[in-house]
C-alpha cells in the first residue's frame, strides 16, 4: 500500500480549486442520478417561459409584444432564475446535507468551507446560464423582438448581483444552520416577496406607490432594474427606481459588501453550530 | 507527537432549555464533560467506554473538532483542537457515525474519491488512494454500485474506509462494528489491529461492546456522568477487582433484589440485567463462596427464582460495573443542575 502523508501544510490556491472543482462534480453527479427531477425543471422553466410569453402577448394589439414590453419580461426571468439559485440553493443545500449526515463530514476535513459554499450553487449557475440563453431565444422567437444593448456592461452589472446575492445566500445557509427547518418556511414566504418586490414579470410601475417604496430598500430590487434597462438600452422610464448612476452604485455596493457580511455571518453560525454540537442535528 | 492525545481538564457545559408548555422554557445547563485529562500514547489502541450520554460522545466530537469545548484542551498530533483546528483534520482520520455521511447516490468509488478532493489530494492520488481501500477492505464489484443498495454493514466498511482516506496517523473510530454482522466485525477488528501494528497507527475506538475492548485495545477509559471513573491497561483494571468474587444468578429476579443483595455485608456491587430474556444478577462479593448461601437466602426471602448460578472470573464489564454501579446497558442522564 502507498502511504500519502497527510499534511497540514496551507493548501495552494490550485490545490484549493482542484478541492472547489471536485465539490462542483460530486453536485453534478448527484443531479445527474435523479434524471426525473432533472427533466422535470427542464420542462417546467419552458413552461413558465410560455405562460409569461403568452400572457404578455394577450395584451398586445398587434399580437407583437413591443421592445419594453419582451425587455422587461424576458430579463426579468432570466434575473429571477439566477437571484432564486444563488439565493435559496446555498441554503437549502447546507440543510440537505446537514439531514443527510455529509456536512459533518466535510467539517471533518480540511477542506475549504468558503469554497463548499459556493460549490453548491456553481454547478446551479452553469445550468442556469444555458437555460436563461435557450429561454431569452424562445421567448424573443415568441415575442418577436428581444432588445440587446450594452451587452458587457449588463453581464459587469450581473457579476455584481450576483456576487450580492451569494452574500444573501450565505446569510441564508447560516439561517438554516441556526433554525433549520423553520428556514424553509421563510424561504417560502420571502421568495414570493421578492418576486413581487422585484418586479421580476413587470416593470416596477406596475406596483403602488407604497409598494415601489418597499422596492427601493431592497438592492436585488435595484439589480433586476438596473440589469433589464441597460440590456433595453435605457429606453425612456427606464430605470425605473432610482437614476442610472444611483442603481449601478448600489449594485456595486450590494456585490462587494454582501458576500463579506453574509460569510462573516455564516462564520458566526458556524462557530455556533459548534459550541452548541448542532452541526449533525437534522 | 503525531500519534499523540494530550487531553487537559476538558469539559463541557451545554446551554440548553427545558420546555415548559408551549411558549415557556427555562434556561438549563447541562455539563457533559467534567474536568477530565487523560493521555494516548502513540501507537496504541485506546478504548473509550461508557453508557449513552456518559459524554463519550461529546469527548469524540470535541477531538475531531465538530465541538468546541467550554474548557480545558487538547491535542491531537501535537495540534490544538480549537487554535489549529484545521491541521488537526488534515492529520486524524474519522468515522463519527456510521453509515450516515456518505452520499447515498454517488458509488463507493465516487465517495471515496471525493472525500480524497477535501484533503487537497491531486485527482491521480485520489483515484489511487481510492483504489487501495477498495482493494483492503475487499469491496470489489461494490465499490461501483451507488451506495443506496449496499447493506447496512456495506455502508459502515465503506465509511470505515472513508477514515482512511488521509491515511492519518490518528483514527478515531466510534462504534465501528454497530449493525456489522459477527464475520464482518471480525474482519473489521483484524483490519484495525492491522493498521495498529503494521503501520503503527494510533487508534482511538469508542464500543460499548466490552469483549471488543478487551480483545482490541490496549488500554481503556471508563467515563460517566463526565467524569473519568478509570483508566488503565485491560489486565490492570481487571486486577483491581482482584480480591473480588463474581457471581452471576440467572432467573425470576425482582428488581428489590439489588437493594437486598447489597445489603449483605460482603457485597460490594451488585447490577440486574437480562440476557436473551432473562433476568440475571451480577453479584460482586469480597468472599464468594461464604456469601453465596446467604445470596440464595436472601434472594429465597424475596421470591426470587433461582434458575442458575454461575461464579465467573472478572471480565471488563464487571470493572464497568464496579466503577459505574450499572451495566454498560443502562443509560445516563446527565444533569447538573438547572440556571436559576
Amino acid at each position: 500500500m502507498t502511504a500519502i502523508t497527510p499534511t497540514h501544510q496551507k493548501p495552494t490556491n490550485a490545490q484549493v480549486f482542484s478541492t472547489f472543482w471536485a465539490m462542483v462534480r460530486k453536485e453534478l453527479t448527484v443531479l445527474s442520478r435523479y434524471p426525473v427531477d432533472f427533466i422535470a425543471s427542464f420542462v417546467q422553466i419552458f413552461i413558465i417561459v410560455a405562460i409569461f410569453t403568452l400572457a404578455g402577448l394577450t395584451f398586445s394589439e398587434t399580437g407583437q409584444a413591443s421592445e419594453a414590453t419582451s425587455g422587461v419580461v424576458v430579463y426579468g426571468f432570466v434575473m429571477f432564475m439566477f437571484v432564486s439559485d444563488t439565493l435559496w440553493t446555498i441554503g437549502f443545500n447546507v440543510r440537505h446535507e446537514q439531514v443527510q449526515g455529509t456536512l459533518e463530514q466535510l467539517y471533518l476535513s480540511p477542506a475549504s468551507k468558503f469554497a463548499s459554499l459556493i460549490a453548491r450553487v456553481a454547478h446551479l449557475l452553469i445550468w442556469t446560464s444555458l437555460l436563461s440563453l435557450t429561454s431569452a431565444l424562445i421567448m424573443r422567437a415568441m415575442l418577436g423582438s428581444l432588445p440587446v444593448n450594452n451587452l458587457g456592461l449588463a453581464l459587469g452589472l450581473l457579476a455584481f448581483i450576483l456576487s450580492g446575492t451569494f452574500g444573501i445566500g450565505f446569510a441564508f445557509a447560516a439561517l438554516t444552520l441556526r433554525v433549520k427547518e423553520a428556514a424553509n418556511s421563510l424561504v417560502n414566504m420571502f421568495q414570493f416577496v421578492f418576486m413581487i418586490l422585484g418586479a421580476c414579470f413587470f416593470p416596477f410601475g406596475a406596483l403602488p406607490e407604497w409598494m415601489r417604496w418597499i422596492s427601493r430598500l431592497i438592492p436585488t430590487a435595484y439589480g433586476v432594474d438596473i440589469f433589464r434597462s441597460t440590456l433595453m438600452g435605457y429606453p425612456a422610464g427606464f430605470p425605473e427606481l432610482a437614476p442610472v448612476n444611483v442603481e449601478i452604485v448600489i449594485v456595486v455596493v450590494f456585490g462587494l459588501v454582501m458576500p463579506v457580511l453574509g460569510y462573516w455571518l455564516f462564520r458566526g453560525a458556524e462557530r455556533h453550530a459548534r459550541e452548541k454540537g448542532s452541526l449533525g442535528e437534522f | 507527537m503525531l500519534g499523540t492525545v494530550v487531553i487537559e481538564n476538558l469539559s463541557k457545559t451545554y446551554h440548553t432549555k427545558q420546555r415548559k408548555g408551549l411558549f415557556k422554557s427555562i434556561p438549563r445547563d447541562v455539563e457533559s464533560l467534567k474536568g477530565i485529562s487523560l493521555e494516548v500514547e502513540e501507537g496504541e489502541i485506546f478504548g473509550l467506554l461508557g453508557p449513552n450520554g456518559a459524554g463519550k460522545t461529546t469527548m469524540i466530537k470535541i477531538l475531531s473538532t465538530l465541538l468546541l469545548p467550554s474548557s480545558g484542551s487538547a491535542r491531537l498530533n501535537g495540534y490544538d483542537v480549537v487554535a489549529d483546528d484545521n491541521a488537526v483534520r488534515a492529520t486524524v482520520g474519522c468515522m463519527l457515525m456510521g453509515d450516515r455521511g456518505l452520499y447515498w447516490k454517488l458509488t463507493g468509488r465516487e465517495n471515496l474519491i471525493y472525500f480524497g478532493a477535501l484533503y487537497h489530494y491531486s485527482p491521480a492520488d485520489r483515484k489511487r488512494r481510492a483504489q487501495e481501500i477498495i482493494d483492503m477492505l475487499e469491496l470489489g464489484d461494490l465499490a461501483d454500485r451507488s451506495v443506496e443498495t449496499y447493506s447496512s454493514g456495506q455502508k459502515m466498511k465503506l465509511a470505515f474506509g472513508k477514515s482512511l482516506i488521509n491515511d492519518a496517523p490518528l483514527l478515531i473510530l466510534d462504534e465501528p462494528t454497530n449493525t456489522l454482522d459477527v464475520p464482518s466485525a471480525s474482519e473489521l477488528r483484524a483490519i484495525v489491529r492491522q493498521k495498529n501494528q503494521q503501520e503503527g497507527k494510533t487508534i482511538i475506538y469508542t464500543t460499548h461492546i466490552m469483549a471488543e475492548a478487551e480483545t482490541l485495545c490496549d488500554r481503556v477509559a471508563i467515563i460517566d456522568y463526565g467524569q473519568l471513573l478509570a483508566i488503565g491497561r485491560v489486565p490492570e483494571l481487571k486486577a483491581s477487582l482482584g480480591r473480588e468474587h463474581i457471581t452471576r444468578i440467572a432467573g425470576v429476579i425482582p428488581s428489590k433484589a439489588v437493594e437486598a443483595v447489597k445489603a449483605l455485608p460482603a457485597v460490594s456491587q451488585a447490577t440486574l440485567g437480562s440476557v436473551d430474556g432473562v433476568a440475571e444478577l451480577t453479584v460482586m462479593s469480597h468472599n464468594g463462596a461464604d456469601t453465596l448461601a446467604r445470596l440464595i437466602e436472601v434472594l429465597g426471602q424475596i421470591g426470587a427464582t433461582i434458575q442458575k448460578i454461575t461464579p465467573q472470573d472478572v471480565t471488563l464489564e464487571d470493572v464497568f460495573i464496579a466503577k459505574t454501579g450499572r451495566t454498560l446497558a443502562e443509560n445516563t442522564a446527565v444533569e447538573t443542575g438547572a440556571k436559576k
